[in-house]
């Protein structure tokens, strides 16, 4: 522990800020009858309200929350000359579920945010709709964009309704981890970040994500511009540069939040995989890792966890919530010590505070953060 | 002065399917009210918070039991339950929540009642939530009947089977049920496409207890009949309720049970020639108008006249105003030289149905022919040559008339006389036209 407080010392700091960032993915089941699947999606939703008040170290996160929105298909082009459509859910007993949702959002400090996961329905290995009648020679890239921009402004427009939602100033977390065609398995869509810009995004939150390919080379938290390639805002002409100096610039730029922690360190997933497990029984080395590396931005380091807090897995009986496990507990007590030991403030703050911070130290950002989105 | 009645709050566990053998701790409490003779509904609290009341609508209660796994009143309150709305000005809310279940018996002293009482009350809520296909609320209270051994589950299902619309309904209830004695001994067949053979087999150990067979006999007929319809017109014919006889005919298929239509569609497929199933299927699923339609009909083409009629006349018992039935009823008369009864049929389904109403014209007048009342022979008969001017039938039933009664005094329409026939249908069911003079065949 004294090595720890040591290190957090040296790093000559006046707060070291925890924010978490949950996949918040609460939406599953065959909803098509009875309402079992809605009241069990929705119980789970309200205890994860109820145990996550009051919790010293959980009760504020940064729910990316996957909003379900229906798809369906036809055999002939729609208006937008595309086979896929989309539409509000409104399955029965839905009413039980955007309650659950609801109440979570007015009775919580959790903060909401925008994940979305489209390798369903645009182009890749788990493209979904391979099977329908694409017209002969045309071509997904054109088509796979703008469904991709249907599909967000469809998850937007149902989402606001539910939880409180700002159209011109919202973060993205990119499912399956591959933003702007980083890894062709997953997306295709090499114009992503342009359209996330137009449609109100600030940044992602992805990074350091579960496949290292995806991961930006800067591995601090940093600005680009969007450039239509894929990983393109890996490339030169994206103009990546670090948060904390003045970027005066003139243009929309996209907040890419990366930190120098590996994967398996950032993640509070215990059943995720036997790497992150032991991580986070090892509450020393990790604390360790996240004391040396987390970014320094201002007075205040950072350091962004993750996990799939609604996931099944830790809901069944006898099992532990990710927020909930004694490791992980272990782990945040721990920090929060270290902290008091060396006269660092422990904060917990939510992605918007994030910025609103990121903006006080940089105030060019505010004009590189702003978006006009055209209703 | 009315029994009082209790509105009890619980969690969604109490209502869950997904772990059969667990029994919510609620459940307990339940039985020990219900057998107190208390009257006790149940409500989701989730459905509480969302003002739906999905199982008790807009009924308000003399008491409200809260009883939830959360002994934080954080999460759910008065407020947040929106109790304001289930309570009578005088209702006292009991919240059990971290007290011991004595205590709410103790409080609801003042309401002891023979345990009958409130069992039979339910009962007929039962009945009449799943007549309404209320199923959220039917499966309530087959729920809170279901914690007693005085209700008998099994028998409530193959009687509820004759009135529920609703297959999944039915699936619920079954859920509910302990598994038969010799559910493990059960052989179905096929079984890669059945998706869920415990469910299956819970089925059938249920179909086989108000059957005339035993699961060897049952067993036996799986193994060894070749011809799978013939092995399932054996199941079918030793049905005594028609939930047990569409289980059997649904052995072979990934679902559970044929919906009613799917089993008419089924039935009519295989089976409608087959007089002895047909009139086995009605006489255990009488409230389906298929059934009689089909099984008066085949006598019909059969030309066993007499028996249709005969058949008709009992099918109208169950569905009085069935169009078809009462035209066969009307054949019959007609057989019978009762032509006054049979017109006054026919003027009913003039006025009331969508059947042909040329059908109907001439058979009306071939009634007031055979009873020479010529004046609204001549009337009706114009009737019918306004629809179709070409008809010889009625051509030459008109000429006869005007023959007959050369002055049009008399010609006017005739007025049912019999208020006992008179009836609207409560469906328009399609009519099954026939061509009167050439008396063909009916369409299957």
């Amino acid at each position: 522990m004294e090595e720890l407080v040591e290190l957090m010392k040296n790093k000559g700091i006046k707060r070291f800020v925890h924010f978490h960032t949950d996949h918040w993915e609460p939406f599953s089941g065959n909803w098509d009858q009875w309402g079992e699947e809605a009241s069990e999606n929705s119980d789970l939703i309200l205890k994860f309200l109820e145990e996550t008040n009051n919790h010293p170290f959980f009760n504020k996160m940064t729910l990316f929350y996957n909003h379900p929105v229906r798809t369906s298909s036809s055999l002939t082009p729609n208006s937008n000359g595309d086979l896929l459509n989309f539409k509000p859910q409104n399955p029965p007993f839905w009413k039980r579920y955007t309650y659950a949702v609801k109440r979570v959002a007015q009775e919580s400090e959790h903060e909401f945010q925008v994940h979305i996961h489209h390798e369903g329905i645009t182009n890749g290995d788990f493209f979904k709709f391979g099977h329908l009648p694409w017209p002969e020679g045309h071509e997904h890239e054109k088509i796979d964009a703008a469904r991709l921009e249907r599909y967000i402004q469809a998850t937007l427009a149902d989402m606001m309704k539910i939880v409180p939602l700002s159209l011109d100033n919202w973060h993205f977390l990119h499912g399956v981890w591959a933003l702007n065609a980083s890894d062709l398995r997953v997306c295709t869509v090499v114009n992503e970040i342009e359209m996330l810009i137009k449609n109100g995004c600030i940044g992602d939150f992805s990074m350091p994500a579960g496949r290292r390919i995806v991961d930006s080379t800067i591995k601090v938290p940093h600005t680009v511009l969007a450039v239509n390639a894929s990983k393109g805002y890996d490339l030169p002409e994206a103009d990546g540069r670090i948060i904390g100096n003045v970027s005066d610039s003139k243009e929309p730029r996209f907040l890419i939040w990366n930190q120098d922690i590996p994967f398996t360190h950032c993640s509070i997933d215990h059943y995720g995989s036997k790497a992150i497990s032991d991580a986070l029984s090892d509450w020393y080395g990790t604390l360790k890792i996240w004391i040396e590396n987390s970014p320094i931005i201002g007075d205040t380091a950072f350091v962004k966890t993750h996990a799939h807090s609604m996931n099944r897995i830790y809901w069944d009986e006898g099992s532990e919530r990710t927020f909930n496990s004694p490791k992980v507990l272990k782990l945040f007590q721990s920090l929060m010590e270290i902290c008091n030991l060396s006269s660092v403030d422990y904060v917990k703050w939510t992605v918007d505070e994030v910025i609103e911070y990121l903006i006080s130290v940089d105030p060019s950002l505010k004009h590189s953060f702003s978006r006009k989105v055209i209703p | 002065m009315t029994d009082k009645k209790y509105l009890m709050i619980v969690d969604h566990e109490v209502f869950s399917t997904s772990r059969p053998s667990y029994e919510p701790p609620a459940m307990k409490l339940i039985t020990d009210l219900i057998l107190k003779g208390i009257h006790i509904e149940l409500e989701e609290v989730l459905d509480c918070g969302t003002r739906e009341f999905h199982r008790t609508g807009e009924r308000v209660f003399d008491g409200i039991i809260l009883y939830l796994s959360s002994k934080s009143d954080l999460l759910w309150n008065e407020e947040t339950m929106n109790l304001k709305i289930k309570k009578t000005p005088s209702s006292k809310v009991i919240d059990l929540r971290g007290k011991q279940l004595k205590d709410c018996i103790s409080k609801l002293k003042g309401a002891l009642k023979p345990a009958s009482n409130s069992i039979n009350v339910l009962k007929q809520e039962l009945i009449k939530s799943v007549e309404l296909g209320s199923n959220l609320r039917a499966e309530m209270i087959f729920k809170v009947l279901s914690t007693t051994d005085i209700f008998d589950k099994k028998e409530a299902i193959h009687s509820l089977s004759n009135v529920s619309k609703s297959n999944p309904l039915l699936m619920r209830f079954v859920l509910f049920l302990d598994s038969h004695p010799n559910e493990e001994q059960i052989i179905l067949p096929s079984k890669d496409v059945i998706q869920n053979i415990k469910i299956k087999k819970k089925l059938v150990g249920l179909a086989l207890m108000n059957s005339s067979i035993s699961v060897d006999k049952f067993n036996l007929i799986i193994k060894e009949n070749d011809d799978e319809m013939m092995g399932l017109r054996s199941l079918f014919l030793s049905s005594k309720s028609i939930f047990s006889a569409n289980t059997f005919l649904s052995i072979n298929k990934g679902k559970d049970i044929m919906s009613p239509d799917e089993l008419s569609a089924f039935i009519r497929a295989y089976w409608a020639e087959d007089s002895q199933l047909l009139e086995h299927w009605s006489s255990i699923d009488k409230m389906n108008i298929n059934a009689w339609e089909m099984l008066t009909r085949l006598h019909w083409n059969q030309n066993l006249k007499a028996e249709c009629f005969r058949l008709s006349t009992i099918g109208l018992k169950y569905h009085p105003n069935d169009p078809n039935l009462l035209r066969r009823k009307a054949h019959g008369k007609r057989e019978e030289g009762k032509h006054d009864e049979a017109i006054e049929i026919e003027l009913m389904l003039l006025d009331t149905t969508n059947l042909s109403k040329l059908d109907t014209l001439i058979y009306l007048c071939r009634s007031l022919h055979a009873i020479k009342e010529w004046g609204h022979l001549l009337y009706y008969a114009s009737l019918g040559l306004e629809i179709n001017v070409e008809n010889n039938e009625l051509q030459a039933k008109k000429l006869i008339a005007s023959e007959q009664q050369p002055t049009s005094e008399s010609i006017c329409p005739l007025q049912i006389v019999s208020e006992e026939i008179i009836a609207q249908p409560e469906n328009t069911i399609p009519s099954n036209p026939q061509t009167p003079k050439e008396e063909s065949k009916l369409q299957k």
